[in-house]
């Protein structure tokens, strides 16, 4: 255990609102901050937010903000005692934790230790098994239809074969009834043997409606472990959240408490430090969860739960990343209300989600009562083609549910962007329909409603019925 | 702070080699820059090119015998000549002048952190028909 350490400077090695957003923490704690920027961030709002901006390399990310030797050398050129990695970029490589520690610079995040052993898919199964907290059933070394015909017997149908060597796909079969489990089950193998040399299968349950329920943890060295509560993360697309909210008021009050002492037990049990996100699977069907992964580091959505507890994470960071212990106790955690987030991301919704960079050539945000708003951007402000295409986060604040909703809506109808193409007009839409609403939904759903021939289809002004009742 | 003082601190920053200051005393914040060295060079010298960092890092100038930086004010630089390194953690970049002419500026000394893109010496090129410093 090491004494604690004052954070005077920091190296904020990011881009984007999360830079933004780092900055502005750091401006109430009293700590200088240095951002990395790449050339073509140069004239950023985070490089004029900080006090220095420091260019790190060409705009391309793999020589600038994925170069682990410049944001370190950055951090030591510039005096810097503390790294804030952001997400994204190089947030969950060990390798930077590693780098710091060396270089005498405190890293504001688990150990690196932790980063690897949590990045490991199956060694952090293990660790989730190893701690008490539930794991989606399955078997990982089948190597005969006879194990294969037992574990499906044990785990129930729809049930998923993946190859046990690797990922992407290949080798993966989705098997709904007893009926197709011998002829899935051989063609898995064979792929798997063509693929990958190796015909081991992994068994798996399919959880066909579940929900993304994912616990905010923070915790400090001297022991204090704590959970902010949950946020319910089920609208995605392809694997990337779209909309974000909490509490998980969709999912049944006892099972979320114990989702909660899951996420606290796991990272108990690895003597996590910062602040990391457990997430989990719930199925809508069994009314069960299950462990999916850990993120080591501060998360998008975070809002979500700075909203509903009042916590500035990224100041509680900071302060467990100096070697202090957190002020606050279980006890003083409370979520007020319901928060909901909704990603404004520059493509072109329409077109398949094409990335639509360029100048935005007019920005007019939404009334700011119950808004917060994260961003980056501005009127005259051109978004770069080398990044991701996130613009801004609209998070929204209600009394329950219902207020989030409906002010959601409302927030995402006066929000005006011109000059690139955004997906506030998709985002309008998703939240019109009376399945986000009702939460009748599922993490295969917007995929789904977006295959709708008539999702895209052009609608009448105010068509949403919370504009319509704000306008009134 | 008064505000003599912040005139007077920034009479010093003039007439210092700083292109940047940055301090706050008490809620009283006090920043202020000037152009790049390169910049003035380029004013001197209007046919002078910068050497520019290809990387981060902190600069260490590549010395003849003697000990004297190869690349110093008025001396004759060829493509090939090296002008230093440039250390990043553990590894170390070679930069080497990529033009041939006459050093009229050097802008980054021993030990200088330097960013991406930052000028390390003005040149004037041997073939723009001018020659820079005596």
């Amino acid at each position: 255990m090491s004494a604690t350490r004052p954070i005077r400077r920091l190296l904020v090695a990011n881009r984007g609102e999360i830079a933004a957003r780092i900055i502005r923490t750091c401006r109430g704690l009293g700590i200088e901050t240095v951002v990395t920027v790449s050339e073509a961030d140069r004239d950023s709002l985070p490089a004029r937010l900080a006090d220095r901006a420091v260019c790190i390399g060409p705009a391309r990310a793999t020589a600038s903000y994925l170069d682990i030797g410049a944001v370190v050398m950055a951090a030591i050129g510039t005096g810097c005692d503390a790294l804030h990695p952001g997400f994204g970029f190089l947030s969950e490589r060990a390798e930077l934790a590693a780098a710091c520690a060396k270089a005498g610079i405190i890293f504001v995040g688990p150990r690196a230790e932790t980063i690897r052993q949590l990045g490991n898919k199956i060694e952090a199964r293990a660790l989730a098994a190893a701690a008490g907290v539930p794991i989606v059933p399955g078997d990982n070394s089948v190597a005969d239809f006879a194990r294969a015909e037992a574990v499906a017997r044990e785990i129930g149908m729809p049930l998923l074969f993946k190859a046990a060597a690797g990922g992407g796909g290949r080798g993966m079969k989705i098997v709904r009834s007893e009926g197709e489990l011998r002829s899935a089950f051989e063609t898995a193998r064979a792929e798997a043997q063509a693929a990958f040399g190796d015909g081991t299968l992994y068994i798996e349950r399919l959880i066909s409606d579940a929900r993304h329920i994912e616990v905010q943890i923070l915790a400090d060295r001297h022991g204090t472990v704590l959970h902010l509560g949950e946020r319910d993360c089920t609208l995605q697309r392809r694997h990337q959240k779209i909309v974000e909210e909490g509490p998980a008021s969709l999912v049944p009050a006892p099972l979320v408490a114990r989702l909660r002492q899951a996420a606290v037990d796991l990272a108990r049990s690895v003597g996590y430090e910062n602040a990391g996100t457990v997430e989990f699977i719930y199925d809508q069907q069994r009314q069960d969860f299950f462990f999916l992964e850990v993120n080591t580091r501060i998360q998008v959505e975070h809002p979500v739960t700075e909203e509903l507890t009042g916590i500035d994470i990224v100041a509680e960071q900071l302060r467990v990343a100096a070697g202090a212990p957190l002020t606050l106790a279980q006890e003083d955690v409370r979520l007020c209300g319901h928060v909901i987030e909704c990603r404004i991301n520059a493509e072109a919704a329409e077109a398949g989600f094409r990335p639509a960079p360029g100048r935005i050539t007019r920005w007019k945000a939404p009334p700011q009562d119950f808004v917060r708003l994260d961003t980056h951007c501005h009127e005259g402000y051109v978004v770069p083609p080398f990044y991701d295409s996130m613009l801004a986060k609209l998070i929204v604040h209600g009394a329950d549910r219902t207020e989030a909703v409906a002010r959601a809506g409302a927030a995402l109808e006066a929000f005006e962007i011109e000059g690139v193409e955004t997906t506030l007009p998709f985002l309008r839409r998703l939240l019109a329909r009376p399945e986000f609403a009702s939460g009748a939904v599922n993490t295969r759903w917007v995929e789904a409603v977006v295959a709708e021939p008539s999702f895209f289809a052009p609608l009448p002004p105010a068509r949403h019925p919370a504009a319509a009742e704000a306008a009134s | 702070m008064a505000a003599s003082e912040v005139a007077e601190l920034l009479r010093a920053f003039e007439s210092s080699g700083f292109a940047r200051l940055a301090m706050a005393i008490g809620p009283v914040r006090v920043a202020a820059s000037r152009p790049l060295a390169s910049d003035t060079a380029k004013e001197a010298h209007p046919d002078a090119v910068a050497v520019n960092a290809p990387v981060l890092g902190m600069f260490e100038p590549a010395r003849a015998s003697d000990g004297a930086p190869l690349a110093r004010r008025g001396a004759d630089v060829l493509t090939g000549t090296p002008i230093g390194v440039i250390r990043v953690l553990d590894a170390l970049h070679s930069v080497t002048a990529g033009i041939a002419g006459t050093v009229v500026a050097v802008h980054a000394g021993d030990g200088a952190f330097v960013e991406f893109g930052a000028p390390l010496i003005s040149v004037v090129p041997a073939d723009a028909g001018v020659r820079g410093a005596p």
